[in-house]
């Protein structure tokens, strides 16, 4: 079997040769990975592993690494399995094969061989389709909304223009969907020559219109219990969590902002998260307090959740952790009906770039 | 059901307990839970009859029983009259028909509303036995058996003192959890005689005394449930090494079923609100959330310490 080369890129959506006509999910010199997220039943992954078997056959030079993350089934059952492709398949076959599986972001189970360059190639893999395939979820409508927010945090911050692809990059949107949002903004940006843009002026009527689809459009989780844990508490639970990126939004980031803003204690908390996976939100969820439930109606928020789908948080570091960014801890402000702290807090930032 | 004030009858107890066998006893149940979270107050009173003293280790048990005993029948304390189970067995008694030493303090009439009467059992010998199991003690009034349950040492384990009285008390977190240990599933078992009234599985009672202590511990100190998944490694640790992957996994199963069944969740809030909950109001939703609470803070943090 040829030896890895390190240099080899890794490439995506790849077609490979053959009768049989597949695209990989991605390759690198002779390696092929197949990722497959959150399997639920046996036939998929029996499927999988069969059709990564044909590809084998065709190319019999080549090696498949099939990736396997947040399955629902067992490391033993699919160890079971394997046992069985060593009777079935010829070792010129499984001797090619690999199984690899992941839970939490950690590498959990390996079936047949995986070398210590290929592990790094595997985790870089993982984590690029992992991500894109939460990507995909979002609904094209966002996309006018998320590249004006990228725009505005890009402003308050006083950072310049912005190149098409940059903002591309920053959003994880095409460039002509990028445009076309910027085209909905023209009358507030400043265009440059070298295909970059910034904001001249802070666009209250975008703003007022972002505000009053706000709830509809982020559909945040809100969440609550019938005898609440003191907030202190949950933010203590929070402590030390890596699995999920979160950012403080809401007051506590607006303070971090604005440390003077006229609001005493804390009401509600409001969590910003880079991932949008729903069995990593439960479980967060539960480590803040496993008696939160969704809110009813009449009831009020303790916890919200908002969540992040581009790949660039604009997360700030603070010494209590994350914070969200300007925009964010403002929707969060506003949704929480503290209005004269959002606007204390939109004042600040607007005086901020002006001074 | 009758009305107990934790410290008057820790009190009596203490006072009655000859002093080189105090560091033996270890109140457990009802009072003892009523007095770690009520302590001296004496509005807070606890629906018991019985007060149960775990005598340990095993090894003195006899002894220190016997001592007890003595000690508190001549003071004037004297044992039930009635029903089953009230007269002493002999040496052809088998252990398992042997009557456990229950002694009402003296002046009070057992069929008195608020008779109460003290109750002593102990650990068990080895940790394989299975089910109900007595430990013969021989008084001068005749045979009678030390009741112990596979479980029951985790109750004594890191007892806190009543310095004033010089007695331990159990540790709410190792009640709950030899309560939830015993009770790996809901057992069809129902209470003899009933509770208050209403037929009840032993399995719904034993797991609503898990929920009253859960709910009480958080009131009074919120998140303590996280605390208790490492008292609770440290027990399982200390007590069953061998098993400690299998028991910590299987904890949480009675409470999962419980929450899992409107009437047998319905059945352990009824002995919630008539017992260690009566003066709180509690209502089902909220008693519900101590449960996920327990399964979430505590369960399934023990579940993660254990796993090798």
């Amino acid at each position: 079997m040829p030896q890895l080369n390190s240099m080899h890129k890794i490439r995506y959506e790849v077609a490979l040769p053959g009768r049989f006509k597949r695209i990989a999910d991605a390759t690198s010199g002779h390696l092929i990975f197949e990722y497959k997220a959150q399997i639920r039943d046996m036939r998929m992954f029996q499927a999988t592993v069969m059709g990564l078997a044909q590809i084998l056959q065709e190319n019999p030079e080549r090696k498949a690494i099939l990736i396997i993350d947040e399955s629902r089934i067992s490391i033993p059952r699919m160890t079971e399995e394997w046992k069985s492709y060593l009777q079935i398949f010829h070792p010129k076959i499984h001797d090619r094969l690999c199984i690899t599986a992941f839970e939490e972001d950690e590498l959990t189970l390996v079936l047949g061989n995986l070398r210590k360059e290929e592990e790094q190639l595997l985790e870089e893999v993982r984590t690029k389709l992992s991500s894109e395939q939460s990507l995909r979820k979002r609904r094209s409508a966002d996309s006018f909304l998320e590249v004006f927010r990228v725009m505005l945090v890009q402003w308050f911050r006083g950072a310049g223009p912005l190149q098409l692809k940059e903002l591309c990059r920053l959003t994880g949107f095409s460039y002509p969907t990028v445009a076309s949002a910027l085209d909905k903004m023209e009358r507030y940006l400043h265009r440059r020559s070298d295909r970059s843009a910034e904001l001249r002026e802070f666009p209250y009527e975008i703003w007022r219109k972002l505000l009053a689809g706000n709830e509809g459009i982020r559909a945040p989780i809100t969440l609550t219990s019938q005898k609440p844990r003191p907030l202190e508490l949950l933010l203590d639970n929070l402590e030390g969590y890596s699995v999920l990126k979160v950012g403080f939004g809401g007051i506590i980031g607006a303070r971090h902002y604005l440390p003077g803003i006229d609001l005493v204690g804390t009401h509600r908390l409001d969590l910003t998260l880079k991932d949008t996976r729903e069995d990593r939100i439960q479980r967060l969820i539960r480590r803040l307090d496993p008696a939160l439930k969704p809110v009813e109606i009449n009831q009020t928020p303790q916890v919200v959740i908002h969540r992040l789908f581009r790949p660039k948080t604009f997360f700030q570091e603070d010494p209590h952790g994350n914070v969200a960014d300007e925009v964010e801890c403002l929707l969060d402000l506003h949704e929480a009906r503290l209005e004269t702290q959002a606007s204390e807090l939109l004042e600040h930032l607007i005086r901020r770039v002006r001074s | 059901m009758n009305e107990v004030r934790p410290w008057e009858a820790l009190e009596k107890v203490a006072m009655a307990v000859p002093e080189f066998c105090r560091e033996n006893v270890v109140i457990i149940g009802s009072l003892a839970a009523g007095y770690a979270f009520f302590g001296k107050e004496d509005i807070m009173a606890v629906r018991t009859k019985d007060i149960d003293c775990l005598l340990r280790p095993f090894d003195v048990a006899i002894d220190k029983g016997q001592a007890i005993a003595r000690q508190l029948l001549h003071a004037g304390w004297h044992p039930k009259q009635d029903g089953d189970f009230s007269q002493p067995g002999s040496e052809l008694t088998p252990d398992d028909r042997l009557p456990a030493i229950r002694l009402y303090p003296p002046g009070i009439n057992q069929n008195d509303r608020d008779a109460w009467f003290i109750e002593f059992l102990t650990e068990p010998e080895s940790t394989m036995i299975q089910g109900r199991h007595f430990t013969r003690i021989i008084l001068d009034e005749g045979h009678y058996g030390l009741p112990t349950f596979r479980y029951l040492a985790i109750t004594g384990f890191l007892p806190q003192k009543i310095e004033s009285l010089g007695i331990n008390y159990a540790r709410p977190s190792m009640m709950a959890l030899a309560n939830l240990l015993e009770h790996p599933a809901v057992k069809p078992d129902p209470i003899k005689g009933g509770f208050a009234g209403r037929a009840v599985k032993r399995s719904n009672k034993d797991l609503g005394r898990v929920l009253s202590l859960g709910y009480l511990a958080e009131d009074q100190t919120p998140g303590i449930l996280r605390n208790w998944a490492i008292d609770w490694h440290l027990a399982l640790t200390q007590f069953f090494p061998s098993e400690l992957e299998t028991l910590a996994g299987s904890a949480g199963g009675g409470l999962r079923d419980l929450l899992a069944s409107t009437d047998d969740f319905d059945e352990a809030y009824f002995t919630c609100a008539n017992g260690l909950l009566a003066s709180f109001g509690v209502d089902h939703e909220t008693l519900r959330e101590t449960g996920e609470r327990i399964l979430g803070d505590a369960v399934e943090r023990l579940e993660e310490f254990s796993q090798s």
